[in-house]
């Protein structure tokens, strides 16, 4: 699943976003979900079934770069962030991927 | 010079938002309307948004999904694609569900045929399946979906519209009221039916 570099943040990621309590978006990554017709719904499926294609963690967090795919294949990458200390996820940019 | 500088927003603060659209971020293709569940953020000091915040955003897109489901009003085929997409089905495993050629299901979605009554009562249980708890959250009783009455024909100046008060308690989602609202337009819509041919 995961790059061989992130296997560590790959696992622990994946625990919290299975079940995503607080999600902050970007304008930035609303107004991309918008014109590339990326759903709140996609959006969350690539979280819980995507991989780490990179990461950097720090105190109480991490920013990473995930990688997944919708039901219709189509691959999607989202750049965010993620505060285990309030447990929310940061949404700063994604991007459908042709 | 002072005046020239760009102003770049630092102080950012969360207010609570009122009659959100959020159709376009849950990807509906009609509206829908939030008030509680998101926060709004924006700069404190030239006012400019900077984006949302979202309780549970999962348990939302559920919602949405379960109250469209369980209105009686015809699907038309960007619907049928919306419900799709939320439960998380490629076209060719919904098709296989439905037993349908995926290319029936294509021109469905596409909008170049209707969907049949009996196919579209199938796309809806199995979304209502999926999210039982939204569906009980959202005051919808999935089970009666198989003795609704849905026209037969899609009908283009009747839109679904759903306003969803919402009260977040524990990360838990809860409607204020203990139900939705899903309204139709106020056009009359008996002249502009365009019957489509339903296989
Ligand atoms: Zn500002």
């Amino acid at each position: 699943m995961a790059r061989e570099n992130y296997k560590a943040e790959q696992l622990w990621l994946n625990s919290f976003f299975q079940e995503i309590k607080t999600l902050d978006l970007s304008l930035e990554a609303e107004f991309e979900m918008r014109r590339a017709g990326v759903s709140l719904a996609e959006l969350l499926d690539v979280f819980a079934s995507g991989e780490v294609e990179w990461a950097d963690r720090d105190y109480d967090g991490c920013s990473f770069v995930i990688s997944g795919r919708n039901c219709d294949d189509e691959e999607i990458k989202i750049y965010g962030g993620f505060c285990s200390e309030i447990e929310m996820v940061s949404v700063m940019q994604i991007e459908r991927v042709r | 010079m002072a005046g020239l500088d760009k102003h770049i927003c630092r102080k950012i603060h969360v207010r609570e938002c009122k009659d959100y659209d959020a159709s376009h971020l849950i990807g509906a293709p009609f509206p829908v309307t939030l008030t509680g569940g998101v926060l709004e953020k924006h700069c404190e000091e030239c006012n400019a948004k900077a984006g949302h915040i979202l309780k549970n955003p999962r348990q939302l897109t559920r919602m949405v999904a379960v109250a469209r489901a369980c209105d009686d009003m015809k699907l038309n085929g960007s619907e049928v694609r919306f419900l799709r997409k939320s439960i998380n089905l490629k076209a060719k495993e919904l098709a296989e569900k439905l037993d349908i050629d995926p290319a029936h299901l294509s021109r469905i979605e596409n909008g170049h045929l209707a969907i049949s009554v009996v196919l579209e009562k199938l796309v809806r249980s199995a979304v209502c399946l999926s999210f039982l708890d939204e569906a009980r959250i959202v005051g919808m009783d999935g089970s009666s979906i198989l003795s609704m009455n849905i026209p037969s024909v899609v009908c283009s100046s009747r839109i679904f519209s759903l306003d969803l008060r919402l009260v977040e308690q524990n990360n838990v989602l809860h409607v204020v009221g203990g139900e939705r609202s899903a309204t139709v337009s106020s056009k009359s819509w008996k002249d502009d039916c365009e019957p489509k041919i339903a296989i």
